[in-house]
């Protein structure tokens, strides 16, 4: 029947390795005899069998020479090309996966070991490729591979492309501390349903409710043993943490280590460290007259508090208020956001095996979720994202005048003043790397633009030009030392800015972009008009315009112009000017000489102000935002005095004035008679 | 300018007046002035001379407005005004002051500090119970924080807006602190413009307003608000000393018309008849025979909420509970001291806040149940407990969830100003007082110094495997991983 020639093998054989997409077409097909509904199903049956190698290719019935069907090739053929990058929610992938294995489970060796499939994500695109983490790949024989590799098919379709699974051993990706098999409980048959339903939210609340009211999450032995948990999850899972992070933004390890993990492992240590002493209540001080009265203020958990973070740093942005939170003694709701969806899975699945499932929930999903999520009452909102976002859920707060928290972003200025050559070099480089080395600019506290001198600008260019060089080579795509944008949306934000003609014409360095691997390159533009776009809104990318000024000292006016910044970075050895930054512009935080890196302060409170948010967090604010604090005044019956109470007489009127301003002599005077009231009429 | 103690000159207060009167106090606010410490001081100083010399129109108005006794007005309000001005004038320095903040390795070299700066402009919207003391002490905590500052005052309490109006335009810097008198529309003027803070006294209806206007522009908001403040009354108490505390901080404290005066009673039925029988007893000891006369006890301050508490006691499900008083003249909006004696949970006394000169008590088996009784309400800003156990009054402490609590006592933790005062869920959000004041108008902005050397190459692009053993080593801020990471080398 069908005539599939060695040729045609060999080719399917290189499509396969090659990773192609692909179509089967059968052409002359108006030359079958006597065609029924059966001939095609007969003729496939041929093809699959003699093409085994291409089971997932597409098969099309054309005639060329009279144009039948041709159209629908090249449907086909752009549905292919679509399957082929098209990307699978890590969620649904696990599901897939644990009903994989729920159906049939890895073979046992003869030694009695077991394959184990610990998590699995998507790792690339054309051809879709999945990682598969297991704790020996050697455990699963060719057979099981295909097995899974079928089952995947089945479930998630992916026709016409070639899918590539990679089986890696888990122990050796994630070896950070020695911890064995025991150490890692993220078997698949503990992971929690990801797919949320939003319908059993009311009923998981007030499930969550009873269990604050219980008083379990007060006890400092719970908060310890959750952050501790929170500990555990960040040093096992290292490894995966890495790749979620590579898979969502492409973000290279150090910053991950430096931005994310690093940054929570430190904050964790700072509370558990800290956690007794933030909990014990705080003596207050009493005058005098309040004889035997002992006053304290003790901090008491909010109760049921909801955690909305941002794609940007999934990690760090998620985890830096959940310690917060849990230190404070709350139960929490936890939602990632959707646009870092392997982040977010593996917040979702692996990081409630480490904590109290009852007190700690996380909910993946989109605004849809979000917007059920608002409609709850909350004792407190935490929320990391866009100015925009941020008014939402301050309205949606009012209904149960809910408390909140928001972290937005806004336009931080970096200030350069005039330095000596050296100090130039080392400000330009924190400057480079808050734009272009964290998070590729997506970052709340980067640099968004740089005030400088007029006289200075154009050594100032050239000086960056080689920096920019020297961190990220001549092919800054290459170099795996940049983040990559988040999402198409975003990326076409930034070429809108970067379209608008008169910007264009600014760019001294950098903006080419690669659109399908959404790359832009570090971009630096000199003096764009300032009632464009990319100096009217949060640039969030890596494009650095530079403002010159004729005077530094003019940057405080172009500052004070504009809403209030989450930070305000300023480059100088001018003292004078130092000070008048501080006390004639205002900002969430001011970092001189440096940029982000107070970020990283335990110490200092981290938060916005006016446009750029409301309240604060970080060591021991984060804890005082998840906690309000009681005022306890404690009084025995033995001292009282009489003239509290009416009926009200002149006499009274001055004891207690004399006992306002603590003025004890004429207290004395008054009880003894000896004073006269200056209010007798 | 809406003040409105001119002669003729009735302005009416729009949205064009108050986008002008925010315009107006941006430009002093840029200038700068508000934030030197002599201006603040010189401020707070004519709060204190205004309230000395104003004393005797102050009283007046209140009486006009309330019918507050004497004392009450020059105590509750003018005294503890100046108390709080003498405390801000003493602590300010140290207040203003930067706090040094530890650095650590991370970012090691570097120093870091927190700075207290002004928000800017901010709005205070105050409530007609305590028309001076909730108008001027916030007015206080902005000063001492050095913002510039419209104050709204109650338009139910209208002799003591328009006296307030008067002293400030008299007494305080009127470029930068001013007053808008008013109702509904003038309010929903100025709730329109951009604040840089917002603090609202009053109940939850109008605060959720407030709130909503607040979250157009993202501004922060500190909300004052009230409910339910149960007193737990044990048994085994020197009750003689309890139920007095227990009256002054109800009645006394213009007639219930507080926020923090006790709602209601919670005790065991045993001990119940003998604590009704103690609060007759003192009562009348305070406010003699004829109570409903009493010139101690304030009226109620307008038609609607005589109604209001009318319809409470009208309520079939209380009408035989009252035990002592009840009287009511509705000609001069009094209410005599009231006691309902085993109300049930679901009557509608029970289901809002009272407000006013009813003291209802609920009877209970065990004196633990009142731990659910409270808990299944909402978060009361205060709450109240009388009795010498030990254990109970942990219990109370720990588990009960209040703005503040009081044991043996009522109310006078608004006096002291080392503790803060506010609410929590549904009685407010924010704190203020004493150097809590100063810190809600403040924004305490994070503040690093570093310096040009001490620069690490590992924070820098090109990424290798030696960069993120170091970090990893600095971040764990342990001396030796940093040893071996160094001595590891730069080998993949």
């Amino acid at each position: 029947m069908a005539c599939i020639t060695e040729q045609d093998f060999k080719i399917a054989e290189r499509i396969e390795k090659e990773g192609k997409g692909c179509l089967i077409v059968v052409n002359k097909w108006d030359t079958i005899p006597n065609k029924n509904q059966q001939s095609a199903v007969y003729y496939e049956q041929d093809v699959r069998e003699k093409l085994r190698i291409l089971q997932w290719a597409p098969i099309v019935y054309a005639t060329a020479i009279s144009g039948h069907s041709v159209d629908r090739v090249i449907v086909a053929a752009s549905e292919v090309e679509k399957e082929r990058s098209r990307r699978l929610s890590t969620a649904t992938l696990n599901q897939v996966v644990q009903e994989a294995l729920a159906f049939k489970s890895p073979p046992r060796t003869r030694g009695g070991k077991r394959g184990r499939i610990y998590y699995c994500t998507q790792a690339a695109i054309r051809p879709p490729t999945f990682v598969f983490f297991v704790n020996e790949a050697n455990l699963f024989p060719e057979t099981y591979r295909r097995y899974m590799e079928k089952q995947l098919r089945k479930d998630a379709g992916f026709p016409g492309t070639p899918i590539r699974l990679l089986w890696r051993n888990r122990r050796k990706m994630g070896k950070m501390d020695g911890a064995g098999d025991s150490g890692l409980c993220i078997f698949f048959h503990n992971i929690v349903m990801t797919r949320y339903d939003v319908k059993t939210l009311g009923s998981d609340l007030e499930d969550m409710r009873d269990y604050f009211r219980s008083g379990k999450t007060k006890d400092w032995e719970w908060r310890n043993a959750q952050l501790k948990g929170l500990l555990s999850f960040l040093k096992q899972n290292e490894a995966q943490i890495f790749q979620a992070l590579k898979d969502d933004l492409g973000k290279p390890q150090v910053e991950a280590y430096r931005d994310e993990i690093g940054t929570l492992v430190k904050s964790v240590r700072f509370a558990v460290k800290g956690l007794k002493g933030w909990m014990s209540s705080n003596g207050a001080k009493m005058p005098k007259v309040a004889l035997l009265t002992s006053g304290e203020v003790v901090p008491e958990p909010l109760g049921l508090v909801l955690i909305i973070s941002s794609w940007n740093f999934p990690f760090g942005v998620s985890l830096e208020p959940l310690i917060g939170a849990i230190a404070a003694g709350n139960t929490m709701v936890l939602k990632p956001s959707e646009l870092a969806p392997a982040c977010a899975s593996v917040l979702a699945n692996v990081l409630p095996t480490y904590l109290d499932k009852k007190a700690v929930r996380i909910i993946q999903g989109g605004p849809e979720v979000g917007e059920k999520l608002l409609q709850q009452k909350w004792d407190k909102i935490f929320f990391t994202g866009s100015v925009r976002v941020g008014k939402l859920v301050m309205a949606a707060a009012v209904e149960h005048l809910t408390p909140v928290a928001l972290e937005l972003g806004g336009k931080c200025p970096a200030v350069l003043d005039s330095l000596a050559p050296w100090p130039m070099k080392v400000a330009i480089n924190r400057i480079l790397v808050s734009k272009f080395g964290t998070c590729g600019g997506q970052a709340c506290i980067a640099v968004d633009y740089v005030l400088v001198e007029k006289r200075l600008a154009s050594s100032l260019v050239e000086l960056m030009k080689v920096l920019v060089k020297d961190m990220f080579g001549e092919k800054p795509r290459e170099s795996n030392s940049l983040t990559r944008i988040i999402s198409k949306q975003h990326f076409s934000r930034l070429k809108s800015l970067l379209n608008d003609p008169e910007v264009k014409a600014s760019v001294v360095h950098g903006g080419s972009m690669d659109e399908e691997h959404l790359y832009i390159e570090p971009t630096i533009i000199v003096d764009p008009p300032l009632n464009s776009q990319i100096m009217t809104e949060e640039v969030f990318g890596p494009l650095l315009p530079i403002i010159t000024l004729e005077k530094i000292e003019d940057s405080i006016n172009f500052i004070n112009a504009r809403p209030k910044p989450l930070a305000l970075y300023a480059f100088t050895k001018n003292q004078s000017f130092s000070k008048r930054i501080l006390s004639e512009t205002s900002s969430g935080s001011v970092v001189f000489n440096d940029a982000n890196i107070q970020y990283c302060a335990d110490t200092l409170p981290f938060g916005g102000v006016g446009e750029s948010g409301m309240g604060s967090y970080h060591g021991k604010y984060s804890f005082d935002t998840f906690s309000h604090y009681k005022a306890i005044l404690r009084r025995s019956y033995l001292t009282d005095f009489w003239y509290r109470f009416p009926p009200w007489n002149y006499r009274k009127l001055l004891l207690f004035e004399a006992t306002y301003h603590f003025d004890y002599i004429t207290l004395l005077l008054v009880i003894l008679g000896l004073k006269r009231s200056r209010y007798r009429c | 300018m809406a003040t409105t103690i001119g002669e003729e000159k009735v302005t009416v207060f729009g949205e064009e007046e108050a986008k002008q009167l925010v315009n107006g106090l941006r430009v002093a606010y840029d200038s700068g002035r508000t934030r030197s410490y002599s201006w603040r001081v010189a401020q707070l100083k004519n709060v204190v001379r205004m309230c000395d010399d104003s004393e005797k129109e102050v009283v007046e108005a209140l009486y006009k407005d309330l019918a507050k006794p004497e004392l009450e007005g020059t105590l509750y309000e003018l005294g503890m005004i100046k108390n709080a001005c003498k405390v801000a004038l003493k602590e300010l320095k140290n207040w203003i002051r930067p706090e040094k903040a530890k650095t650590s390795l991370t970012t090691f070299p570097s120093s870091a500090e927190i700075v207290s700066e002004p928000f800017g402009i901010v709005l205070i919207i105050s409530a007609w119970n305590y028309p001076f003391l909730l108008s001027i002490d916030p007015v206080i905590g902005a000063i001492a924080a050095g913002n510039a500052v419209v104050l709204k005052p109650s338009e139910l309490a209208p002799a003591s807006s328009s006296l307030l109006a008067k002293l400030f335009s008299q007494y305080l810097d009127t470029s930068a602190i001013k007053v808008v008198e008013g109702a509904v529309p003038e309010t929903s003027a100025l709730l329109e413009q951009k604040w840089d803070k917002i603090m609202y006294t009053g109940n939850g209806r109008v605060g959720r307003i407030v709130m909503a206007a607040a979250a157009k522009h993202l501004t922060p908001v500190i909300m004052e608000l009230g409910g339910k403040c149960p007193a737990v009354v044990d048994s085994d108490i020197n009750l003689e000393v309890a139920m007095r505390r227990l009256i002054a901080g109800k009645w006394g404290c213009n007639n219930g018309q507080a926020c923090i005066s006790p709602d209601y009673i919670l005790t065991t039925k045993d001990y119940a008849p003998k604590l009704v029988d103690a609060l007759k007893t003192e009562l009348e000891r305070f406010y003699g025979k004829n109570q409903l006369e009493s010139k101690d006890l304030s009226r109620i301050v307008n038609s609607n909420h005589f109604a209001r508490l009318s319809k409470l006691l009208d309520d079939e499900k209380v009408s035989g509970k009252i035990v002592y008083g009840g009287e009511k003249d509705e000609e001069k909006l009094r209410i005599a001291p009231t006691i309902l004696l085993d109300v049930p949970r679901d009557s509608l006394i029970m289901s809002e806040e009272i407000f006013g000169p009813l003291l209802p008590i609920l009877m209970l088996n065990n004196i633990d149940e009142s731990f659910d009784v409270i808990n299944s309400g909402t978060k009361p800003l205060a709450a109240y407990i009388f009795t010498n156990n030990k254990k109970l009054k942990e219990k109370f402490v720990m588990s009960v969830s209040a703005g503040g609590i009081v044991v043996n006592d009522t109310t006078i933790h608004l006096a002291v100003h080392t503790v803060p005062f506010g609410g929590v869920g549904e009685s407010g959000m924010g704190s203020y007082h004493g150097k809590f004041s100063f810190d809600a108008f403040s924004h305490k902005k994070a503040v690093l110094y570093r310096s040009f050397i001490g620069d690490a190459a590992l924070r820098y692009p090109p990424y290798t495997g030696f960069k993120l053993r170091m970090m990893k080593a600095l971040m764990g801020g342990s001396f030796l991983a940093i040893l071996r990471a160094l001595f590891r080398g730069s080998k993949p």
